[in-house]
């Protein structure tokens, strides 16, 4: 199996991110786990590039963090999306749509 | 579990201690955290689930920008935060200590220099036999006594301020520490609080306790008739008792303000950061290091007071303990007495404060 390469990936960690928290509020473990397991463990997120997400999209405004406890007593940073950040999901999907179809042209099967 | 924080430790040692810094480090704490309670309560073995947390932790250049290092590290390629080893931090540290000591005895001398014409004139050898000319030589030694102690006093100051010239830019240039030097200056203060809440106590009830030999004195001085006026002599266990107890008070306060000198001394802003502040609050849009610190450049080291009427006690603290005092000497005229008002209000001071402010 090929590795993804990070160069790639990088412009739509942020796509992940935001389709995860679209339901509910999580924290930082929670969504690399469930990267990890929506991508069939093809992609394993690094903290530091999760963080880098979060800081980055939270200076835009697409989402919010807050502090909350759990029952366990364990104090967690939890993110919620905004209505710019569904907004700037929305343009995401749409540029992968774009970028799918037109690198698709260039992808041989055949060889 | 060990092994990951110190990973985390060493990883962000060598990074200047800054809110952005401790916030990227907490947070990627709690999600290695979770990592590895989640791997060990699947079945993983301790070695394998700090292997994986460790191998899928990234690399710290990634949040470069977010964490603002690259403009700190901009800042000290011009010199313009001098950055405090830790090496440096301990030998200030000791210097700090020995002014500490040689600032408290000065003041203790000076305050002992007048002990010495008290007692002569309390021993009155006029009464023995009756030579004026003794008595002129017991006032000649006591006041040369008390002008020695003085000058040892004025020396002591002279030179502590001159040792510690080198270390002046601690109290004037902005200056960086590392997050693990920082953590040393904390815990030196941590350890010398309860050393500091011992001294100033003794301190502040050895000037409260002072007039007792006084009154006492005065008891003995009308049961025993001798040459010796054992009432003046009580002035003088006060001025001993007053002595040892600012000693103690001005020793552990120095050593405390030195603590607080280092971490005033990170939070302080290069005029750069001063201009692009202004720069980024214009624009709406904070970017780079102009906005790392974030400090104001006031006393209170990034606190705020709770409420407007803390800040409105506070302000008119000073000029209430004034004019309490003032009145207090003028009606009674104890002035023997009434500057005990200055010591218990200093430690009031502190106490108020640290209760009437937060952290912001």
């Amino acid at each position: 199996m090929s590795n993804i390469s990070s160069d790639v990936i990088r412009g739509y960690n942020d796509t992940m991110i935001l389709f995860l928290l679209w339901e509910q509020p999580s924290y930082g473990y929670e969504i690399s786990k469930q990267i990890k397991s929506l991508s069939e463990e093809k992609y394993i997120i690094k903290e530091t590039t999760l963080y880098s997400a979060f800081t980055r999209m939270e200076k835009n405004g697409y989402i919010e963090s807050f502090s909350s406890d759990e029952n366990g007593g364990k104090r967690r940073t939890y993110y919620r999306i905004t209505d710019e950040g569904r907004q700037y999901y929305r343009d995401k999907c749409a540029e992968w749509q774009l970028t799918k179809d037109v690198i698709e042209n260039f992808i041989r099967n055949d060889i | 579990m060990e092994t990951i924080r110190t990973y985390l430790e060493n990883m962000f040692a060598n990074l200047p201690n800054t809110p952005k810094v401790k916030k990227a480090k907490d947070e990627l704490w709690q999600m290695m955290e979770d990592k590895y309670n989640e791997l060990i309560a699947d079945g993983m073995s301790d070695n394998a689930a700090v292997g994986t947390v460790i191998s899928e932790f990234g690399n710290l250049d990634e949040i470069a920008d977010e964490l603002g290092i690259e403009g700190i590290v901009e800042a000290a390629d011009k010199n313009e935060r001098r950055e405090i080893s830790l090496d440096e931090v301990k030998e200030f540290l000791t210097a700090a200590n020995k002014q500490a000591w040689q600032i408290a005895i000065g003041v203790a001398l000076c305050i002992m220099s007048m002990v010495a014409p008290i007692v002569a004139d309390a021993v009155d050898i006029s009464g023995i036999n009756g030579k004026s000319a003794w008595v002129d030589l017991g006032e000649g030694i006591s006041m040369s006594v008390m002008f020695v102690l003085i000058a040892i006093g004025v020396i002591l100051f002279i030179y502590s301020s001159l040792t510690m010239k080198k270390w002046s830019f601690i109290e004037k240039e902005a200056c960086s520490m590392s997050v693990a030097t920082t953590d040393y200056v904390k815990e030196s203060e941590t350890a010398f609080t309860p050393k500091y809440a011992l001294m100033m106590s003794i301190g502040v009830a050895l000037c409260i306790i002072s007039f007792v030999p006084a009154a006492f004195m005065e008891g003995l001085d009308e049961m025993i008739r001798s040459s010796i006026d054992f009432d003046d002599l009580g002035g003088a266990f006060m001025f001993v008792l007053v002595a040892i107890g600012v000693l103690l008070i001005v020793y552990a306060a120095n050593v405390k303000g030195s603590f607080e000198k280092l971490i005033k001394a990170t939070l302080r802003r290069t005029s750069t950061e001063n201009s692009n502040a202004g720069e980024d609050f214009g624009s709406g849009e904070s970017k780079g290091s102009g906005n790392v610190y974030t400090y104001s450049e006031d006393d209170n080291d990034g606190k705020v007071y709770i409420s407007s009427s803390a800040e409105l006690v506070m302000d008119v603290f000073w000029p209430t303990i004034t004019c309490i005092y003032l009145c207090w000497s003028f009606i009674t005229f104890d002035w023997y007495i009434t500057w005990i008002i200055w010591p218990i209000a200093g430690v009031l001071h502190g106490v108020l404060k640290s209760m009437l402010m937060k952290r912001v």
